[in-house]
C-alpha cells in the first residue's frame, strides 16, 4: 500500500486561523462557539444567582436585562448555530468520501464573520451606557432609538447581522459540498442519516436567515432616522421578519444534534439506523413546516392565522415522531448498546428533548399558550430542547468523534461524571420552570414578588444551574488530561459505520490518502466488515 | 360567555396532558428495556415499512385530534360577544395602567400604587387593550389568559370574571427597564357592588 | 444519477403546498411573500442545479488565506461604519477591496 506524500502541515495560530483545511475550520469554528458557551454559561450563572430569592441582590433592572439579553444572543447566534454548523463543516467532507468543503474560504470567511460579529455585539459591555437589553428578539419599538438609545444596541445590531451571514455562508458550503462532491456510488440514499440532518439543517438556513438579516439592517436604519417600522403594522411586521427565520434557526440548532444521536446510537447498538428512507424524507418534511410554523410566536398579539399556525406546528409532532421511531426503534432492534459516555448523552438527548417536544407540542396550541406564552413555561420549553437535546447532543457527537479528530479518547469516567451532572443539574434547574410558569411566574424578570410563592422552586433552580456548572468544569478537566496524557484511538475505534472513520485519526490533509470501499448503502464500513464474515465463515 | 379559565383546563387536562404522559411513560419504558434486557446480536432487519406507516398514520391522527379539539377551543376563547355587559379601555405604559370605565372613572398606577381593575363578577367585560408606547401585554394568570398591547393598534377580547375574589394581573411583555415592576390588580365583586363602585367619586 | 436537484426541488414543493395552506386563512403581503418567496427561490435553485456536474473537482486552494480574514475584517468595520459613521465606512471598504484582492491573488499564485 503506497502511502501518499503529505505536505508538511504548517503550524502556529495564524495556520489554524487562516487555514482552509474544512477540518481546522470546523474546529476553530467549533472552538470559538465553545467559548461563547462558557461566557453566556457565566451569564446563566448571574441570572440564576439573582433569581434564587426574592430582591435585587446582584444585579440592578438594567444590569439583569443586559445579562439574559446578551446570554440568549450568545447561546442561540454565536454558540448553538455556529456549533451546529461546524459540526457539518467538519463532518460532512469526510463522510461523503470528499477530498474538500465547496468553498473553503468562503467556509472561512464564515466563520470569521461569527467571530467579528460575536465581539462586535458583546463589546456594548464595555460601553458607556452598557449592552444591549432588548432580549435576543429585539421587538420593535422597544428597541427603537426613542426607547433604547444606548450605543449597545446598534453594535448588537451589527454583530448579530454579521454572524447570520456568517452561518448564512456556511449553510451554502455544506450543502453546496452535499449536493456537488460526494463520491462515486454515493447517492442521495446512501448519505449518512448526519448528512441528512445537515441537509436538512442548510435547506432551512438559506431561505430564513435573510429576512433577519433585512430585519436587522432596516431596524438599524430606523434607529439612524430612516422611517422603516414607524408605521401602525410596524412592529407586527418586525416580528414576521423575525420569527419566520427565528422559528427555522431553533431546528438548525437541532438538526445536526438529531443526526449526531442517529450516529451515536446506530454504532453503539452494532446495526445500521432503523427506518433510513422514513427518517431520511421526515427531515425533509420537518424542515419545511417549520419554516411555516413562525406564527405560532405571535398567537397572543391577535393579529396572525392562529388556526393555520397552530395546524402546522402541531404537525410538527409527525415528522419528529417518525425521527423518535428511527432512533428508538434503532436501540430497540439492535444490541444491548454499548454504554459509553457518548451513548450515554445519546440517552440523555431521547428522554430529555422528548419533555422540550412534547411541552412545544402544548404551546402549539392557542388556548394553552395564552397561559403560558412570556412565562417561564415557555423557557422550561426551550431549554428541554436547546439543553437537553442540542447541548447533550452536541457533547454526545464530542465524546463520539474527538477520536477521530485528535487520535486520543476522551475519558470515559471524567465523562460519565460530565453526563451526571449534566442530566441531574439540567432537570433540577428547568424542571421547576415548568411549573413556575404555570403558576404565572413570568420569564425577563429581574425579580418576583416574595409572597408569590416562586421562591423554593427558583432556589432549586439556581441549584441545578451550579451542578450544570460543575459539569462543565469537569468536562474541561477531561479535554485538558485526555490531550496531555493521550490513549491512542486508532482509525475505528467504535466499531463504526460511516466513512470518516475509514480514514486515519486525525484524518490527513486531504481526508483520504488510500481508495475508499465500495459504497452501497449509508453504512459502507458495516458492509464491509460483514462482507468479510461472510467471507471468512465460507 | 367566554369562560378561558375552562377552556384552558378542559383542553390541558382532558386532552393534552394525559396524552404527553402516555408518550412519555412509552418511550421511556422502551429505553428502559432496551438498557436492562440482555442481547448480544442487533437484529438483521433493515426497515419496517408497514409498521412505520401505521405509526405515522397514528401519528397523524394524534395530531388532527389535538388540532381539531384546539380550534373548537379557541373558537370561543376568541369569540368576541356581540354586546358586553360592560366594557374597559386599558391602556398599558411603561410602566403601569390605566382602566378607563363608562361614565369616566379611571384608575391609573405603577408597582408605586398598584392599580386594581375592579370588575362584576359573571358578566361579559368587553377589554379595548392598547398600549402608548412599546409592545406590553395583559395577562391574568387566573383566567390562563393574556393578550398583547401594541401602539396604535388596539385589540379587543372579552373576558368572564366567574368567581368574586383578588388575584393579581402582570405586563407579560418585555418592555424594558421595569417590566418586572409592572403589574396589577383584579377585584371581581358582585355586580351590585361593582355598578356603585363605578358611581363613586374616583 | 444525480439526485440533488429532487431533494431540493422536492423540498420546494413542501413549501409550496404550505404557502397554498396558508392562503386559505391568510391575504398579508409580507406573510405570503415571506413563504411563497422561499418555495420560489427554492424551486428556482432546484432548477439551476440540475445540470451541474454531480462530481465536480476541486479548485486548487492556498493552504491558508489571509486575505479572508482582511475581507471579514473590511466588512465589519464597513457595517460598523453604516451604523456609526463615514469615518469608519471608509476604511472598511478599503480593507474590503485589500482582503478581496489578496485573496484573488491566492488562487492565481
Amino acid at each position: 500500500m503506497t502511502v501518499a506524500l503529505e505536505r508538511p502541515r504548517p503550524r502556529g495560530l495564524l495556520a489554524w486561523a487562516a487555514s482552509t483545511d474544512h477540518k481546522r475550520i470546523g474546529l476553530v469554528t467549533l472552538a470559538g462557539a465553545f467559548v461563547a458557551f462558557l461566557v453566556s454559561g457565566v451569564l446563566a450563572l448571574l441570572i440564576r444567582s439573582e433569581l434564587a430569592w426574592p430582591g435585587n441582590q446582584l444585579l440592578s433592572n438594567d444590569a439583569y436585562n443586559q445579562v439574559f439579553t446578551m446570554h440568549g444572543s450568545a447561546m442561540i447566534y454565536v454558540f448553538m448555530t455556529p456549533a451546529a454548523l461546524a459540526l457539518g463543516i467538519y463532518l460532512v467532507p469526510l463522510q461523503i468520501g470528499a477530498s474538500a468543503i465547496v468553498g473553503p474560504r468562503a467556509t472561512l470567511l464564515g466563520t470569521w464573520l461569527t467571530f467579528t460579529g460575536a465581539f462586535v455585539s458583546y463589546s456594548g459591555f464595555v460601553t458607556g451606557s452598557g449592552a444591549a437589553r432588548d432580549g435576543w428578539t429585539a421587538f420593535f419599538p422597544l428597541s427603537d432609538q426613542a426607547f433604547s438609545p444606548e450605543t449597545g444596541m446598534d453594535l448588537w445590531l451589527v454583530g448579530t447581522t454579521l454572524t447570520l451571514v456568517g452561518s448564512l455562508i456556511h449553510g451554502t458550503t455544506i450543502l453546496a459540498t452535499v449536493l456537488l462532491r460526494r463520491a462515486p456510488g454515493m447517492t442521495m440514499l446512501r448519505i449518512p442519516v448526519f448528512s441528512w440532518s445537515m441537509v436538512a439543517t442548510c435547506l432551512m438556513v438559506l431561505p430564513s436567515f435573510p429576512p433577519a438579516i433585512v430585519g436587522f439592517l432596516l431596524l438599524l436604519a430606523d434607529r439612524h432616522g430612516v422611517n422603516v417600522y414607524d408605521v401602525v403594522n410596524g412592529p407586527l411586521e418586525y416580528q414576521h421578519l423575525f420569527w419566520f427565520y427565528a422559528h427555522p434557526v431553533v431546528y438548525v440548532m437541532f438538526f445536526p444534534l438529531v443526526g449526531a444521536v442517529a450516529e451515536v446510537v446506530a454504532t453503539f447498538a452494532r446495526r445500521p439506523f432503523f427506518g433510513y428512507s422514513a427518517t431520511a424524507l421526515s427531515l425533509l418534511v420537518f424542515a419545511a413546516l417549520s419554516m411555516s410554523v413562525w406564527g405560532h410566536h405571535m398567537f397572543t398579539t391577535g393579529n396572525v392565522q392562529n388556526e393555520y399556525f397552530s395546524l402546522t406546528s402541531t404537525a410538527l409532532l409527525v415528522p419528529a415522531g417518525i425521527e423518535y421511531f428511527g432512533i428508538v426503534g434503532t436501540m430497540v432492534a439492535g444490541a444491548r448498546p454499548r454504554l459509553t459516555t457518548a451513548m450515554w448523552f445519546a440517552i440523555g438527548f431521547v428522554l430529555l428533548f422528548l419533555l422540550g417536544g412534547l411541552s412545544g407540542i402544548i404551546v402549539a396550541s392557542p388556548t394553552l399558550d395564552y397561559h403560558v406564552h412570556d412565562t417561564m413555561f415557555v423557557v422550561a420549553h426551550f431549554h428541554y430542547t436547546l439543553f437537553g437535546g442540542s447541548v447533550l447532543g452536541l457533547f454526545a457527537a464530542v465524546y463520539f468523534w474527538f477520536p477521530k479528530v485528535t487520535g486520543a479518547f476522551l475519558r470515559e469516567g471524567l465523562g460519565k461524571l460530565h453526563f451526571a451532572l449534566f442530566f441531574i443539574g439540567m432537570n433540577l434547574t428547568f424542571f421547576p420552570l415548568f411549573v413556575l410558569g404555570y403558576d404565572g411566574m413570568r420569564r425577563r424578570v429581574a425579580d418576583y414578588p416574595g409572597d408569590a410563592g416562586f421562591t423554593t422552586l427558583n432556589l432549586v433552580a439556581t441549584v441545578g444551574a451550579a451542578v450544570v456548572a460543575l459539569g462543565v468544569v469537569v468536562f474541561l478537566v477531561n479535554v485538558v488530561v485526555s490531550l496531555r496524557r493521550p490513549v491512542p484511538a486508532g482509525d475505528d475505534p467504535w466499531g463504526a459505520q460511516t466513512l470518516e472513520w475509514w480514514t486515519s485519526s486525525p484524518p490527513p490533509r486531504e481526508n483520504f490518502d488510500r481508495p475508499l470501499p465500495p459504497i452501497r448503502s449509508f453504512t459502507p464500513l458495516l458492509d464491509l466488515r460483514e462482507e468479510e464474515e461472510r467471507r471468512r465463515v465460507a | 360567555m367566554t369562560d378561558t379559565r375552562r377552556e384552558f383546563d378542559d383542553l390541558f387536562f382532558s386532552l393534552y396532558l394525559p396524552v404527553m404522559v402516555v408518550v412519555v411513560v412509552v418511550v421511556y419504558a422502551l429505553v428502559a428495556f432496551v438498557l436492562l434486557r440482555r442481547r448480544d446480536r442487533p437484529s438483521p432487519k433493515r426497515e419496517a415499512k408497514v409498521k412505520e406507516g401505521l405509526y405515522a398514520a397514528g401519528l397523524a391522527t394524534i395530531a388532527a385530534v389535538l388540532v381539531g379539539f384546539t380550534f373548537r377551543a379557541e373558537t370561543r376563547v376568541d369569540a368576541v360577544a356581540e354586546r358586553a355587559a360592560l366594557e374597559v379601555d386599558v391602556t398599558a405604559f411603561q410602566w403601569g395602567w390605566r382602566f378607563a370605565y363608562p361614565g369616566g372613572r379611571t384608575v391609573v398606577g405603577t408597582d408605586r400604587t398598584l392599580p386594581v381593575l375592579v370588575v362584576p363578577a359573571g358578566e361579559t367585560v368587553r377589554f379595548t387593550l392598547v398600549s402608548r408606547d412599546v409592545i406590553h401585554a395583559f395577562f391574568v394568570p387566573e383566567l390562563r389568559f393574556k393578550r398583547d398591547a401594541f401602539p396604535h393598534r388596539p385589540t379587543r377580547f372579552d373576558l368572564v370574571f366567574d368567581e368574586e375574589g383578588s388575584f393579581p394581573g402582570t405586563c407579560a411583555e418585555f418592555c424594558g427597564l421595569r417590566h418586572a415592576d409592572m403589574r396589577f390588580g383584579v377585584r371581581v365583586v358582585p355586580r351590585a357592588r361593582f355598578a356603585a363602585w363605578l358611581r363613586e367619586d374616583a | 444519477m444525480s439526485r440533488d436537484w429532487v431533494t431540493t426541488g422536492l423540498w420546494g414543493l413542501f413549501l409550496l403546498g404550505l404557502t397554498v395552506l396558508l392562503l386559505g386563512w391568510e391575504r398579508s403581503w409580507l406573510q405570503l411573500l415571506l413563504l411563497g418567496g422561499s418555495a420560489a427561490l427554492v424551486l428556482a435553485g432546484a432548477v439551476i442545479l440540475r445540470p451541474l456536474d454531480e462530481h465536480g473537482r476541486a479548485r486548487e486552494q492556498p493552504e491558508t488565506s489571509l486575505g479572508t480574514i482582511v475581507l471579514a475584517g473590511g466588512i465589519t468595520i464597513a457595517l460598523l461604519g453604516v451604523a456609526f459613521g463615514t469615518w469608519l465606512l471608509l476604511p472598511g471598504l478599503g480593507l474590503v477591496a485589500l482582503g478581496a484582492g489578496v485573496a484573488l491573488r491566492e488562487v492565481r499564485r
